[in-house]
C-alpha cells in the first residue's frame, strides 16, 4: 500500500510510514519550535499559552523527551504535544493523528462515491453521488455502514470526536487508492446488504505544494422540481486549474436559474484564494472583502474581485461540522455580507490560514501564519460558521432520500425567487 | 525589473557582518547622485542601457518550504509593454500585462484593471528599459526625493541604502553594493487589492548579457513566504510579436465596461 502518497488537507496532513528510528529528531524538533517562534501571527500568544507554559518553557520541557526518543512514533508524539500545547487549528505533524480505538483502516486518495456521516448515533450513507459506481450498485441514503474489508465502522470513532475528525475518520474508512476494491456491509431496512465497489480510477485533479495524489469530487447538476436550480458540491478546495474554469462554465451556463445552491458539506478547506474566486461570482460590486488575514509582518484583506456577469439571484451554501478552513472563509463572508443563506449544521472552526512544509526527519509540518477574521469582526478559529436553517440530517428523512439542508434550501430559493436575500 | 526578499539562511551572515562591522572603517558616505551614477556604469553605462528595446526572460518561481515551483517567462518592451505568465501546478496560469496604459492581472481571484497608487508604481518599475536610468530625479522620474540612508550588510556584505520617496504611495530602499554598486536588495510596500503588500527583493547572480548587468536570481519575501525567481534565459533585443502584448479578452471586457461606466 502506497500509503506515502496518503493526504489529508488543511486540518490534516501527509502521512508518511512509520520509521524504525528517529533521525534528524532534534532538528525537527528545533525547526518546529523556531519556526512557531518566527512565524506565529500573534507572539504575545507565546509568552502564555492556554495551559500556563511560555513557548520557551514548552521547548525546556520538550526538547529533553525528543532526545530520548526512541522512535519517529515517539518523536512525532513529542512534537504534536508541543503543537497541542498552542490550543489552535492547523497545527500538525505527519503520521497516525489519532490512537486506534479498534482496527481502522487508512484510506487512501480514492472515494467510492458516497458519503457517510454520524447520525442518530449510526453511521449512514448522507450523499450518493449520481453517475458512481456506488449509485449503479443500488447504494440508498440511510443505509447504515457496518463494515469495510471486514471492519467495524463505528467503532473507529467516538463520540468525543470532533465532528470534523469523525468526519475524517470515516471517510479514511471508506476510502482507498485508485482502483482498489472495497467491500462493504450495510444494514438496510430490506436486511443485511454487502456491495463489492472498486474505487475509481485518478480524475486527473492536480494537487498543490506537499498536497498531492488527491482526487477533488465535485458535482455540477440541476435540482429542483423544474430542474432550474444550480447545484454545485466541492470536496474540498484544490485543482484550482480545473475548478475554476469548471465553475466558471457552470455560473454562466445557468445564468438564468432560479437560484444557486454550493454544498461545502464535508469540505475541509484547501487554497484559501479559492473563497474569493468563487464569490466573486455572487457579488456586483467592487471592494467588498470577506474578511482580514492578519499575519505578524502584514494584513491582508479577503477582497472579492466581482465578475462582469455573476450570478445574482438567491444564493445557499450548506455546511456542516466538517465544513473547515476556506470552506467557512467563504460561507462566513458571504453570510455577513447578507449574500448568502446557510443551511445544515455550525462548521469546525478550524480556519487559521496556515503553510505545510518538510521537516528534516522527512515528515510534514503544518503550521498557522495567520488570524482570520471574517468581515463582522468575529475570529472564525474555535467559533465557526452557524447556519441560518439548522437542518442536519435526520435517519427517516435520509430513508426517504430526502437530504434536509437541501430541501431546505431548495424550499428558500423556491419561495424567493429573485434578487439576494436581506440578511435575517 | 523590480527584485526581491532576504533569504532565511542569509541571515546568519548578515549578523556575523554586523558583528564584524564594529571594527571596520566606514567609507567616505557618497551622495545619492555618486551612488546611483555608479549604478548605473555598473549595470552597463548609458549607451547599453539606451540601446535596449526588449526583453524576454524565462525560468522558473520557485517557493521551496511548500514544495511549489513553476515556469515563468516575461516579455517587455518599450513603451510600457509588458506580458509575463507564471503557470503554477495546481493553480494553473497567474498572468499580468501592460499595454496602451492598461495595467491588467489573471489571476486565480479572476481578471482585474489596476489603478491609482498600484497603477503608478508598476508603471514606473514595469518598463524595464526605463527602470535603469528611473532613480533619477528628474521631471519624469517617479520620485521626488532620494535620500542617503546609511549603510547596511546585505547578504554580509556592505551596502548604501537609499530611501526614494515617489510621488505617489510609501517610500522604498534600495541597497548598492559597496563594492560593485549593483542593485543588491529593495524593500517596497505595494497597494493592492488584498492591502498594503511590504515585498522585500534579494537580487544576485549577476551575469553580463549583451553589455547589461543582468540578475538571475532574485529571491522575494513577502510575509512568512519566500519565493525565488530564477532566470535561465535572457534575451534583449529580440523581436516579440505585438500579440503578445495584446489585451486577453476579458481584460478587454473590462476596459469596454470601465468605458461606458
Amino acid at each position: 500500500m502506497l500509503k506515502s502518497s496518503r493526504f489529508f488537507l488543511l486540518g490534516s496532513l501527509l502521512c508518511l510510514p512509520a520509521l524504525a528510528a528517529p533521525p534528524q529528531a532534534l532538528a525537527s524538533f528545533d525547526y518546529v519550535w523556531q519556526t512557531i517562534a518566527d512565524k506565529h501571527y500573534n507572539p504575545a500568544e507565546l509568552e502564555k499559552l492556554p495551559n500556563g507554559e511560555s513557548w520557551q518553557q514548552v521547548r525546556a520541557r520538550l526538547r529533553p523527551q525528543v532526545e530520548a526518543a526512541q522512535t519517529t512514533d515517539q518523536v512525532r508524539a513529542v512534537l504534536r504535544e508541543m503543537l497541542r500545547t498552542l490550543g489552535k487549528s492547523h497545527y500538525a505533524i505527519a503520521g497516525p493523528e489519532f490512537q486506534p480505538t479498534g482496527n481502522r483502516r487508512e484510506g487512501g486518495p480514492a472515494t467510492p462515491g458516497f458519503v457517510v456521516e454520524i447520525v442518530e448515533s449510526k453511521v449512514l450513507v448522507t450523499h450518493v453521488k449520481p453517475g458512481s459506481e456506488a449509485e449503479r450498485a443500488g447504494l440508498r441514503l440511510g443505509w447504515e455502514l457496518v463494515d469495510v474489508e471486514g471492519i467495524n465502522v463505528a467503532k473507529t470513532i467516538t463520540p468525543q470526536m470532533r465532528p470534523i475528525d469523525r468526519h475524517r475518520i470515516l471517510k479514511d474508512q471508506i476510502s482507498g487508492f485508485h482502483g482498489e476494491q472495497l467491500p462493504f456491509s450495510f444494514a438496510t431496512p430490506q436486511g443485511p446488504r454487502k456491495i463489492l465497489l472498486q474505487l475509481p480510477a485518478p480524475d486527473g485533479s492536480t494537487g498543490f505544494g506537499y498536497i498531492q495524489g488527491v482526487s477533488v469530487d465535485r458535482e455540477a447538476r440541476l435540482l429542483g422540481t423544474r430542474q432550474d436550480v444550480a447545484y454545485f458540491r466541492l470536496g474540498m478546495f484544490l485543482d484550482a486549474v480545473r475548478v475554476l474554469p469548471e465553475f466558471e462554465k457552470f455560473v454562466l451556463a445557468n445564468a438564468s436559474a432560479r437560484g444557486f445552491v454550493l454544498d461545502l458539506r464535508g469540505n475541509p478547506g484547501g487554497i484559501a484564494i479559492m473563497a474569493n474566486a468563487l464569490s466573486g461570482w455572487f457579488l456586483k460590486d467592487s471592494g467588498i472583502k470577506l474578511g482580514t488575514m492578519y499575519q505578524r509582518q502584514m494584513t491582508l484583506e479577503f477582497v472579492v474581485i466581482p465578475r462582469l456577469q455573476p450570478f445574482l439571484g438567491p444564493l445557499a451554501i450548506l455546511i456542516d461540522g466538517a465544513s473547515a478552513s476556506t470552506s467557512e472563509i467563504l460561507a462566513g463572508g458571504l453570510q455577513h455580507l447578507g449574500r448568502a443563506r446557510l443551511f445544515g449544521a455550525p462548521t469546525a472552526g478550524a480556519a487559521l490560514p496556515s503553510l505545510i512544509e518538510q521537516l528534516p526527519n522527512g515528515d510534514f509540518f503544518q503550521y498557522a501564519v495567520a488570524n482570520y477574521i471574517s468581515a463582522s469582526g468575529q475570529s472564525l478559529e474555535g467559533q465557526g460558521v452557524k447556519p441560518d436553517v439548522a437542518a442536519p440530517h435526520t435517519r427517516a428523512a435520509l430513508l426517504r432520500g430526502e437530504d434536509r439542508a437541501l430541501a431546505a434550501a431548495l424550499d428558500w430559493i423556491y419561495a424567493h425567487p429573485s434578487g439576494p436575500p436581506a440578511r435575517p | 525589473m523590480r527584485i526581491l526578499p532576504a533569504p532565511r539562511l542569509a541571515l546568519s551572515a548578515v549578523a556575523l557582518f554586523l558583528a564584524l562591522s564594529a571594527t571596520a572603517q566606514e567609507p567616505k558616505k557618497p551622495s545619492a547622485d555618486d551612488i546611483i551614477q555608479k549604478y548605473l556604469t555598473a549595470s552597463g553605462g548609458q549607451a547599453a542601457l539606451e540601446g535596449m528595446k526588449t526583453v524576454v526572460m524565462k525560468g522558473t518561481l520557485e517557493i521551496k518550504a511548500q514544495n511549489v515551483k513553476a515556469d515563468m517567462l516575461v516579455y517587455r518592451a518599450n513603451g510600457g509593454k509588458s506580458y509575463s505568465v507564471v503557470d503554477i501546478p495546481g493553480m494553473g496560469k497567474q498572468e499580468e500585462g501592460a499595454n496602451g496604459g492598461v495595467l491588467w492581472e489573471k489571476t486565480a481571484l479572476g481578471p482585474r484593471l489596476k489603478s491609482g497608487v498600484e497603477k503608478f508604481l508598476l508603471t514606473c518599475a514595469g518598463d524595464s528599459l526605463n527602470e535603469y536610468s528611473r532613480l533619477l530625479t528628474g521631471k519624469d522620474s517617479c520620485y521626488d526625493r532620494i535620500e542617503v540612508a546609511g549603510q547596511e550588510p546585505i547578504n554580509g556584505k556592505p551596502a548604501w541604502k537609499l530611501v526614494l520617496t515617489p510621488k505617489m504611495g510609501k517610500p522604498e530602499e534600495q541597497y548598492f553594493d559597496f563594492e560593485s554598486g549593483l542593485l543588491v536588495q529593495e524593500k517596497i510596500v505595494l497597494p493592492s487589492p488584498l492591502g498594503e503588500l511590504p515585498i522585500t527583493f534579494v537580487v544576485s547572480k549577476y551575469q553580463t548579457i549583451s553589455g547589461l548587468a543582468t540578475p538571475m536570481e532574485v529571491i522575494t519575501k513577502l510575509g512568512p513566504v519566500e519565493m525565488q525567481l530564477s532566470f535561465r534565459e535572457v534575451t534583449y533585443n529580440s523581436a516579440i510579436p505585438d500579440q503578445i502584448f495584446a489585451l486577453p479578452p476579458d481584460i478587454q471586457a473590462l476596459v469596454d465596461a470601465e468605458k461606458k461606466r
